[in-house]
């Protein structure tokens, strides 16, 4: 038997990057940086790490705050968060 | 390996020299299938802004276009952008393209994309396992280009 507490202290989302979503288990209580650093390594993003956020789909142009809980950020079991680039440009 | 499909080349032809008419950058993202890989199928136009020697995609527009891709379970498999003279990539295209994770290309043309075009001008780099854009022969890693 699961026990309730646990059950409800971790869940887990869809990380999606580029189009592919990836499983991740988060605990409400952790920062959004842990979870995405987490997420960098899901997708064995290397390098420029600096580059990026995660993001609710609802709320794409601002990425979550990553001091911030993820109880705090809103974030609840199946919800969707985009890991991508704050910015793409060149030239 | 990318393989374009369909009017992917003229499509990104188009796109570019419309918006490059006015002698500044312009930037195209192909994309395709996630369960075809290396299949380009699809040239997209993405909101941007820029100048004759920089463009930045709008991030409001990049987000709903992350979304789309989920959606529709295609994925960016290159990106491509103009320059006002030569074909390279610059310090700003090495640390802030599309996507960073290994296989992803990159692809520049010269003079805003302006005919006559010459395969040989173009500049072609795909992302390594440790973050590192290398540079390789547009001919032999696209096919469909004319």
């Amino acid at each position: 038997m699961v026990n309730p507490a646990i059950e409800t202290a971790s869940f887990e989302v869809p990380i999606i990057y580029n189009g592919v979503p990836k499983e991740e288990r988060v605990r409400r209580d952790e920062l959004i940086a842990a979870v995405l650093q987490r997420a960098l390594h899901l997708f064995h993003v290397r390098d420029r790490q600096h580059v990026y956020g995660l993001f609710k789909a609802a709320t794409g142009g601002s990425p979550i705050p990553d001091n911030i809980t993820v109880h705090a950020a809103g974030v609840e079991k199946g919800m969707e968060l985009f890991l991508r680039e704050k910015q793409v440009q060149g030239g | 390996m990318l393989r374009l499909r369909g009017s992917v080349w003229a499509d990104t032809l188009d796109h570019l020299r419309t918006c490059g008419a006015r002698r500044v950058e312009c930037a195209v993202l192909w994309t395709g299938p996630i369960d075809e890989p290396g299949i380009v199928d699809r040239a997209v136009h993405p909101v941007h802004v820029s100048t004759r020697v920089h463009y930045r995609i709008d991030q409001g527009w990049m987000h709903a276009f992350h979304v789309s891709l989920y959606r529709e379970r295609r994925t960016m498999r290159a990106q491509t952008h103009t320059h006002a003279s030569r074909a390279f990539h610059s310090k700003t295209d090495d640390d802030w393209p599309a996507v960073n994770t290994a296989g992803f290309h990159s692809l520049v043309f010269p003079r805003f994309a302006r005919a006559p075009l010459r395969i040989e001008d173009l500049w072609l780099a795909v992302l390594d396992d440790d973050g590192e854009w290398v540079s390789v022969d547009p001919g032999q890693n696209i096919e469909g280009l004319p």
